[in-house]
């Protein structure tokens, strides 16, 4: 019977201090030790690049690493949760394992110069299956001509990313632009993936781009293409700020309605047009079933399921809350008899 | 925990203003059957994992027998480059060790910035005087000047030294 081993990355307290020196310690052939390896990452900035290499995995014997849940990837960026944050010339997470899940964390890449940098890299063999879920990558771009960023990307090997999220790989003027997933080989499923304020969304460079339920929000770049490259004909209900989008149920020119793109809060709202109830249910995907978003939330919330990462709330609870809701807020308190004194009804709305 | 790793983890080497970095480094091969994973993937006894400051609270697997750590001293023994800043909370980015440390982390590339080997330095661990050796016997950690450990970083690629560099401070 396989065995899962858990293991803790804390800043202090914790089994390892760093991802980094987890994967280096526990590098080895889960298939014959029949296990399943797991990284519990808490909240703290790590600055220690991670790849990941060198173990034999199969299918059910894999690596899982994944954010505590009081340490989750949240819109607005965290600083309370776990986060990979570090700068240079390499990509923050590299993972040439072929079993490997990374789940629900944290990643901002600083880049000044150079190219093939970014967030997260997968270049597993031809029979693999690497994923990434609920994961929200971050760029920033200093200096003049950093190209060629991203935030995700296959290289090689199959990898799904479901219900991630690309911000910030913007316009600097260098070539070749900045995308928020990037595919130069292997195969790529994006489901129900955002990509907000990117030089490019979605870009296909080589290999095989699935995208289904994908939104591309351009938010402040003035250069820009949401969709770009050839993509597989299994692509569709995808939307978009541009007039890229792919597939026969594609949303063009669309407008998109968030919590507050102030503070980075990109939620849809019960309000959004734009997105709301036109995305398809991959419920029962044949590639990658799920009925849940970026907040864990269950999908739908509406009619439908949402198109990008956010599920908003039907009308009258917010998205925002509930995600909220799903991480622990010692902010928050809920005094009963104050509510009852106050004169509050069971039937009132809660707003955030 | 057992008993080494208690000894380990409450090391006295990381109080003085002395400190530059500690590195943490493996201790014992990982191997896999598939050559090019081998190599390129699996660290190997010397390899540098991870540098942190001097204050770096370690976790509780940092130790034997995986790993060692070197706590790096300046060469005038006195003034600190790189320990934790007074006040400093997880949720802060800790920042990123020295660039003459910083390289002991990286890969070796190909031409085509492959990776080919995961680290292009080693410490020679088995070459360092017989009190370190002891130290890194017993207790999983020692102390080393900067200019000490240098001349016990090896390029996996030309073999040599980083002893010829110029002063770390």
């Amino acid at each position: 019977m396989t065995t899962t081993i858990t293991k803790t990355v804390k800043s202090a307290g914790g089994d390892y201090s760093s991802l980094s020196a987890w994967e280096a310690a526990q590098q080895g052939n889960l298939t014959v030790l029949d296990e399943i390896h797991e990284a519990q990452c808490f909240g703290f900035v790590d600055t220690t690049a991670v790849t990941i290499d060198g173990w034999t995995t199969d299918a059910t014997r894999y690596i899982r690493v994944f954010a505590d849940p009081s340490a989750v990837a949240t819109l607005p960026y965290t600083t309370s949760g776990y986060r990979l944050e570090m700068s240079g010339a390499q990509p923050v997470v590299m993972v040439f394992e072929e079993y490997t899940r990374i789940e629900r964390i944290t990643v901002q890449a600083t880049v000044t110069a150079g190219s093939n940098c970014g967030g997260m890299e997968f270049s597993g063999a031809a029979t693999s299956d690497m994923r990434a879920i609920g994961c929200l990558v971050r760029g920033v771009m200093n200096g003049s001509n950093p190209n060629g960023q991203f935030g995700f990307r296959v290289d090689a090997g199959t990898a799904k990313f479901i219900n991630c999220v690309a911000l910030d790989y913007t316009d600097t003027g260098g070539s070749p632009p900045n995308p928020g997933f990037y595919t130069s080989g292997g195969t790529l499923y994006a489901y129900n993936c955002l990509t907000y304020n990117c030089r490019r969304g979605y870009r296909q460079d080589g290999g095989t781009f699935i995208a289904k339920n994908c939104l591309y929000d351009r938010g402040a770049q003035t250069t820009h293409e949401g969709f770009v490259g050839v993509f597989d004909a299994a692509s569709d209900y995808n939307a978009s700020t541009e007039a890229d989008a792919v597939g026969t149920h594609a949303r063009n020119s669309q407008t998109f309605t968030y919590v507050n793109t102030g503070t980075g809060d990109f939620h849809l709202t019960s309000s959004d047009a734009g997105a709301r109830d036109f995305g398809v249910d991959l419920s029962a995907d044949s590639i990658y079933a799920f009925a849940v978003d970026f907040d864990n939330v269950s999908r739908p919330q509406g009619s439908a399921w949402d198109i990008g990462a956010t599920e908003a709330a039907a009308s009258g609870f917010d998205a925002a809350l509930m995600a909220a809701m799903d991480r622990p807020r010692p902010d928050i308190v809920f005094d009963l008899p104050q509510m009852v004194a106050s004169g509050m009804a069971p039937s009132d709305r809660v707003n955030p | 925990m057992s008993k080494t790793q208690t000894v380990f983890c409450v090391s006295p080497a990381r109080a003085g203003a002395g400190n530059v970095a500690d590195l943490l480094i493996k201790a014992v091969d990982a191997t896999n059957a598939d050559p090019t994973k081998d190599r390129r993937g699996c660290y190997k006894r010397g390899d540098v994992v991870a540098v942190k400051p001097t204050g770096w609270q370690w976790g509780k697997e940092e130790g034997p027998p995986r790993f060692v750590r070197l706590t790096l001293t300046q060469v005038d023994g006195v003034t600190p480059v790189w320990s934790v800043p007074k006040g400093w909370t997880p949720d802060q980015p800790i920042g990123e060790p020295p660039a003459d440390l910083k390289k002991y982390l990286q890969s070796e590339l190909d031409f085509f910035y492959q990776p080919t080997k995961r680290r292009a330095w080693t410490c020679l661990l088995d070459s360092a005087a017989a009190p370190v050796t002891t130290d890194l016997t017993t207790k999983g950690t020692s102390s080393l000047t900067v200019d000490v450990a240098k001349a016990l970083m090896q390029n996996k690629s030309t073999g040599l030294t980083d002893a010829s560099a110029p002063a770390l401070l």
